[in-house]
């Protein structure tokens, strides 16, 4: 008997279908021939949980993607982590308003919970990136913490940042007079910082959050153009408000120069190997692209003992997330070392940015193995 | 450090030097590289372009770089074709003349009057391009139009093609003065960059007899109307309308503020 062809599996995809991620992975998808994916709405399956079981029920490949494209789903997982922690329910966030991430953070593991338990029921189902290891990237500070036990350079931790005042304290501790203070649920330089002061007195910080007065106190908003912020007023006001919600401090690491400006490395991890890369050059802290950086060519960039460094780095770092088939990964590679500043489960949304002649999309799809064997 | 640099290379050769980061420059002066590079002046003939406080904001805020006593080094070097410095803290220049400089460039979050004073009774004849950045009072900035109306009339050359007043929180009134003062007319370049120029510097631009001569208006870092972009696209010369600002009158900052 001649042996059955070998068929892709279906590909279903939970996420926002007016969002880019669904429109690239369903044109890669076309480009090479297979067919379109199963839309799960995010927003159907919070509201009807069924959904997805009766998606998955024969065997299939799940890919889990950002809720970040719809800003309903935001305040869906707000409201059911408010709910769980026994927090009164919350007012409707303004657009890139930060607050109570913890507690957006509580729903949105809820919702992983609730994938994994139906994938432990579901062995059919392979899943291209797991829900507790997206859950472990979107906790910056858990991420790290798993970075550094697998032996991934990461810049030095020092910790939850309680306040302003202790986040002087750990500087002293440490002898330091600059460091990055980062919101501990979120990503794309949501809520970071950088801190630096001098013995001269002075101090400035640098960050995506503007605090905003309002008649009912001061609210803290993700913007794209970064802000400055030297009166010790403003500075004691971001960290406390940032560390109410749960921020982490870490070493600042000086990135590589270009002209005027300064870059790192996005690095896609692709079933463990570093795929598609980018040098972020930023004339300010924060070199993540969606803030007006440029995106330049890292081959013309890195030097062999730094370009091998990276790819370590990169695989390193993805061996610690082995049910993570894509994984964005921030590096600073300099004078033959690469630090991990990120990892982001969510990070393959580079538009137009080719390995190998295959797009971001493209290319996680061919290397997944979706074949019933 | 410098010796260090001159021992391992041909000094007689040297064209351009561009020195970065020293120690830590909030609490160190460049007075002691101005010193040595004006003692070694004898072995390095060739020298026509330095860059004192190359770093970038990562390295140091522009605001806390401190600089210092340029006099010894532009008498030391009548050759030295281009100077730039970055940083206005502790900078001081007493009243010169130089005239090899064709390029003079301050970079810095805030120029003190004190500076433009001694600009505006220097003179370096064969200038052609002048570029100083305002800043802030919040950053060290004094003075007002009529200050740098007199740096001007000082420095202006038959020969100047560049000028830029950049990084000007008095960009409206800048603007309103330059589009009335003939000479820019010469220019290939005007740069008001990286201020706060709005509608009302702009309009006194297109209302400008001479603004049509130039090769090249740079207004990046603006908070002009879509309007009034529109009209001035429509000129017939390169305007540079990048890096559009937010129009909220209370967020409006410079770019480099610090």
């Amino acid at each position: 008997m001649e042996p059955a062809a070998r068929e892709r599996l279906p590909f279903v995809l939970l996420g926002v279908g007016a969002g880019k991620r669904v429109r690239l992975m369903q044109a890669a998808r076309a480009a090479l021939g297979l067919a379109p994916a199963r839309l799960v709405e995010w927003r159907d399956w919070l509201a009807r949980p069924a959904l997805l079981e009766a998606a998955l029920a024969r065997p299939c490949v799940l890919k889990i993607e950002s809720p970040g494209d719809d800003p309903g789903l935001h305040y869906a997982l707000l409201q059911d982590g408010c709910q769980a922690l026994g927090l009164a329910a919350p007012r409707l966030p303004e657009h890139g308003e930060l607050s109570l991430s913890e507690a957006w953070f509580t729903g949105l593991s809820r919702a992983m919970q609730g994938i994994s338990a139906l994938l432990a029921r579901l062995p059919h189902v392979r899943v291209l990136n797991a829900p507790d290891e997206l859950l472990l990237m979107t906790d910056k500070l858990r991420c790290q913490r798993h970075l550094e036990a697998h032996a991934v350079p990461v810049p030095c931790q020092f910790g939850l940042v309680k306040g302003y005042a202790h986040l002087r304290a750990l500087l002293d501790e440490h002898g330091l007079d600059r460091v990055f203070v980062k919101a501990r649920y979120g990503s794309s330089a949501s809520g970071v910082v950088a801190y630096r002061r001098n013995r001269r007195g002075d101090e400035q910080a640098t960050s995506s959050a503007d605090l905003v007065q309002g008649p009912d106190g001061t609210r803290l908003y993700n913007v794209k153009r970064l802000r400055r912020y030297g009166r010790q007023a403003d500075i004691i006001q971001l960290i406390d408000l940032l560390a109410g919600q749960q921020a982490y401090a870490e070493a600042w690491l000086p990135k590589p120069r270009h002209g005027n400006g300064h870059y790192d490395v996005r690095v896609l991890a692709i079933g463990g190997q570093p795929a598609h890369r980018v040098a972020r050059v930023g004339a300010s802290m924060m070199t993540n692209l969606h803030l007006d950086n440029r995106r330049a060519d890292v081959d013309t960039l890195l030097g062999p003992a730094d370009q091998a460094a990276l790819a370590l780095a990169a695989r390193r770092a993805a061996a610690a997330f082995p049910a993570s088939h894509v994984i964005g990964l921030d590096i600073v590679a300099r004078r033959g070392g690469a630090h991990v500043l990120e990892a982001n489960a969510f990070g393959d949304l580079l538009p137009g940015l080719l390995h190998q002649g295959l797009d971001s999309y493209a290319g996680q799809l061919q290397t997944f193995p979706d074949h019933d064997t | 450090m410098i010796d260090e640099f001159l021992a391992q290379i041909d000094t007689k050769k040297l064209d351009a030097l561009s020195i970065g980061l020293w120690g830590e420059p909030y609490e160190a002066s460049s007075n002691p590289i101005i010193a040595k590079l004006a003692e070694r002046a004898a072995d390095l003939p060739a020298l026509r372009a330095l860059f004192i406080g190359d770093m970038t904001y990562e390295e140091c805020e522009i605001s806390w770089i401190t600089q210092g006593e340029y006099g010894p080094l532009l008498a030391a070097f009548p050759q030295l074709e281009v100077l730039r410095i970055r940083g206005s803290n502790g900078l001081s220049i007493a009243p010169f003349t130089h005239a090899g400089l064709r390029s003079f460039i301050i970079e810095c979050g805030g120029l003190p009057a004190e500076v433009a004073e001694a600009l505006a009774q220097s003179s370096m004849p064969n200038l052609t391009h002048l570029e100083l950045w305002l800043g802030t009072e919040n950053y060290g900035f004094s003075g007002d139009v009529d200050l740098y109306r007199r740096v001007l009339a000082a420095l202006w050359t038959p020969g100047l093609t560049y000028l830029g007043l950049r990084d000007a929180e008095i960009a409206d009134q800048v603007a309103q003065w330059l589009a009335g003062h003939e000479p820019i007319g010469q220019l290939d370049t005007l740069d008001l960059s990286l201020g706060t120029l709005g509608d009302i510097g702009a309009q006194a631009l297109l209302d400008s007899p001479y603004v049509g001569d130039l090769a090249c208006l740079d207004l990046s870092h603006h908070y002009i109307s879509e309007a009034v972009q529109a009209r001035l696209k429509a000129l017939h010369l390169q305007v540079i309308l990048d890096d559009a600002q937010k129009d909220d009158e209370d967020d409006r900052y410079v770019a480099v503020g610090e």
